[in-house]
């Protein structure tokens, strides 16, 4: 009887001893590194200015940025040869990653066509007609307000200065709709 | 005469016997075996990490410092580290480093990396997969494990995301 006893004894032991070697076998110890990443925000705040140099009260200059859709229009009305339009846009970089400048995309009227030479910031807009070729305007922009060109660090604000000049082969009663993209990229990914 | 003598003797020897008889009963020889089991304890701590992204020059790869990458030892848990970055744009990366000691008594043996990252987030964790840490200070022995953060494209602005590495170690007997 004493003997079963033992042995039932041993049994269990043995038996608690291989369920605790079980679990034993997989003793685990985790070392973790836990990240956050946090973005930046990529903003340019674009503003401008203009005035007309006239002796006269007669062409009209119109200018509104709207923030949401990030788009400045200008309206000028009224323009005769021989206007000069001078002023400057700024940009702000109110984000928090530098910007590069990447591309500039310019849509111009149907007959309209510009040359722009980037050394010396002068250019032309050239009409088309079936009789001839004609300068309508002529202009330039200055960069040496832009320190670090094309690139804007993160609370810089750049300015381009610019001056357009109507010549006199401007038409009458015409309009002209021309629209101006200036696309910003975080700056490391533009060559 | 000799009956009683003989009936002397038989009650003598069953006096005796009975008294031998008694004493072998309580004859006892008991051996002892008293066992203690201590068990060893599996354990590491992390005692130094570092990253790739020196705060005074320019970020890794690049001409400009805009991000910033932050690694510390969680204070109340030296089995963490804690990575923080911030301000950081598309094709950001940095590369982290954490020393692992074998501060218990078992040797480890790493069993396996787990890495859990959002789509946007590339984290790679790495190096001596089977490697095996004596405990400290039986031998001084200590090893640096290294993770990888990219930022990828479709990373949103002003957005946060968060990401683990889990470094895991088995008593050492018991990975292949």
């Amino acid at each position: 009887m004493e003997t079963k006893k033992l042995m039932a004894t041993f049994a269990i032991l043995i038996i608690a001893l291989g369920i605790a070697g079980f679990a034993y076998a997989h003793w685990e110890k985790i070392v973790t590194i836990d990240g956050t990443v946090t973005t930046g925000t990529l903003h340019v705040k674009p503003s401008f200015y203009a005035e007309l140099v006239q002796d006269k009260d007669v062409a009209q200059i119109i200018y509104e940025w709207n923030g949401e859709t990030n788009t400045l229009t200008v309206e000028l009305s009224n323009v005769f040869p021989c206007l000069t339009v001078k002023g400057w846009f700024d940009f702000e970089n109110d984000g928090t990653i530098p910007v590069k400048l990447k591309e500039v995309k310019i849509t111009m009227p149907s007959g309209l066509s510009y040359d722009y030479n980037p050394k010396t910031g002068e250019f032309t807009i050239v009409e088309s007609t079936p009789i001839a070729e004609n300068v309508i305007a002529i202009g330039k922009l200055d960069l040496s307000r832009w320190s670090g060109f094309p690139q804007i660090d993160p609370q810089q604000t750049v300015y381009v200065d610019f001056k357009l000049h109507f010549e006199e082969a401007l038409r009458q009663t015409q309009e002209y709709t021309f629209k101006i993209q200036l696309i910003f990229w975080n700056w490391n990914e533009v060559k | 005469m000799d009956a009683k003598k003989l009936f002397a003797t038989f009650a003598m020897l069953m006096l005796a016997l009975g008294i031998a008889g008694f004493a072998y009963a309580h004859w006892e020889k008991i051996i002892t075996i008293n066992g203690t089991v201590d068990t060893g304890k599996l354990n590491l701590e992390i005692i130094d990490v570092s990253d790739s992204d020196d705060p005074t020059k320019p970020d890794p790869g690049k001409d400009k410092n805009v991000a910033d990458t932050e690694i510390i030892i969680d204070p109340q848990d030296p089995q963490r580290a804690i990575v923080t970055i911030t301000n950081a744009y598309p094709s950001y990366y940095v590369y982290i480093h954490v020393t692992i000691r074998n501060v218990g008594s078992i040797p480890a043996k790493l069993k396996e990396i787990k890495v859990n990252a959002p789509e946007c987030i590339e984290v790679e964790g790495w190096d001596h997969i089977g490697e095996q840490l004596e405990p400290y200070p039986k031998q001084q022995y200590q090893s640096d494990y290294s993770g990888y953060i990219h930022v990828k494209q479709c990373a949103e602005q002003g957005a946060t995301y968060t990401f683990t590495i889990e470094f895991i170690f088995w008593n050492w007997n018991e990975v292949p």
